[in-house]
């Protein structure tokens, strides 16, 4: 066979791509002639010169491409980093705050449940002088008034600050009728270690105003217990 | 809505395919085509380097290449190795690079299916009377003349010798690129070593 005929065969025998049959041809003329095992050599240093054609992308290659890419629309645009880190946090503090607040209300409404008279009635007397932390507008303390007697005063905020505190009257002073007596037990429960501090009541009575539960005057924040 | 970011490997350590990416990919998943992009751009880049012979117009064509992939993907099907599919897309976009880039009145001489042969001038091998090829000093000098010669060819024929022998396709895959027979992939790459071998004549001496 001639060399020509051969060389497109020899050139898939290069390849890996000749026929078995292909290949046992080629490898036979390739053994007998040295023209063609000349130019089998330079078909297979061709691949050698392709290989060391080659380049590298330059750098922004990718950001260019995936700015084009985001442009179009043609991938899902980066999830972004959020620009307020401190957005979970004041979240949860913000939670936090508002589960405190919820427990602390909690508490302070059952107490004050407990023992709704003799409280507001304590709060109302204000000791070593304070300012009346009664609320501007607020509602007499309505419960108390029932189980007065007709000889003392209807309204214990009625007392000026400047007057001498009221004796509280006890159980064996005369003339005081049962209901008298039961007000007066109670006010010595509530005179025990059990009674709210001063500066507690005043923030009991600041979260019921918050919350509309002294009074209804229902403001939040209420504000208004550090004058009058 | 945007997915979990896939990993490129799935549990048990197996590397996703590329194949697998592109479905995650058209589901959604940008991940999934930066994993894809990574795995391939250099290839991209250095098929159309050769494709266009020279750096900047490489990476403006594989720009294209990577643009058409991410508009393709929603008619992507698993039928065909991902890769030959790229480089279906990656071929298109480069002959309509040049096309577009041709200075008016210039042809880009690409062979058709029907005449593999194409404008393919017929090359008459001698073999050298002396001389070792086998010992050819691929110098940075030899690079810059294998590259120019690379661009006198028809474009079918430079397409058929870089995916065989620059990328790894076999003729089989090669024609499935090229959507010709592996006969003319055959004859084309032997055409285009007898082209390369006479316009290096001197440089193989």
């Amino acid at each position: 066979m001639d060399c020509r005929d051969l060389r497109e065969t020899i050139s898939a025998f290069v390849d890996g791509e000749a026929t078995p049959e292909e290949s046992s041809l080629a490898a036979e003329h390739l053994a007998s002639c040295a023209g063609c095992r000349t130019i089998e050599a330079r078909m297979r240093s061709l691949e050698e010169g392709l290989r060391r054609v080659h380049t590298e992308p330059e750098k922004g290659f990718r950001e260019s491409l995936f700015a084009r890419l985001e442009a179009e629309g043609a991938i899902p645009p980066k999830k972004k980093i959020s620009r307020r880190p401190w957005r979970p946090a004041a979240v949860a503090l913000a939670a936090a705050a508002a589960i405190g607040l919820f427990f602390l209300v909690s508490r302070e409404s059952v107490r004050v449940r407990t023992a709704p008279g003799p409280s507001t009635a304590r709060v109302e007397t204000p000791p070593s002088g304070r300012p009346d932390p009664k609320p501007a507008g607020g509602a007499p303390p309505v419960p108390m008034e029932p189980l007065l007697s007709p000889g003392t005063p209807t309204a214990m905020r009625d007392i000026p600050e400047s007057a001498p505190p009221v004796a509280a009257p006890s159980a064996s002073s005369p003339a005081l009728s049962p209901d008298e007596m039961e007000m007066i037990a109670l006010l010595d429960v509530l005179s025990g270690p059990v009674s709210f501090e001063a500066g507690e009541d005043a923030e009991a009575l600041d979260l019921l105003d918050a919350f509309g539960g002294n009074g209804g005057s229902g403001k939040f924040p209420s504000g208004g217990r550090s004058g009058a | 809505m945007e997915r979990d970011k896939p990993s490129s490997k799935v549990s048990g350590g197996r590397m996703r395919t590329d194949e697998e990416l592109m479905l995650l990919f058209r589901e959604g998943s940008r991940d999934a085509f930066e994993e894809l992009f990574s795995r391939h751009h250099r290839a991209v880049v250095r098929f159309a380097y050769r494709m266009t012979g020279n750096a900047a117009s490489a990476e403006e064509a594989a720009q294209e290449i990577f643009l058409r992939i991410a508009r393709a993907a929603g008619t992507y099907r698993p039928t065909a190795k991902f890769t030959t599919w790229m480089f279906t897309i990656a071929r298109h976009a480069t002959l309509n690079f040049l096309r577009d880039t041709a200075v008016e009145g210039e042809e880009i001489p690409i062979a058709s299916a029907e005449d593999p042969d194409g404008d393919a001038r017929e090359i008459r091998l001698h073999a050298p009377a002396e001389g070792n090829p086998e010992t050819v000093m691929w110098g940075s000098q030899l690079k810059e003349r294998f590259l120019s010669a690379l661009q006198e060819l028809p474009e079918g024929y430079r397409a058929a010798f870089v995916l065989n022998r620059g990328d790894g396709f076999s003729y089989e895959e090669t024609a499935g690129i090229l959507g010709i027979t592996v006969q003319a992939v055959k004859t084309r790459i032997f055409r285009t070593r007898e082209m390369l071998l006479r316009s290096l004549s001197e440089e193989l001496k």
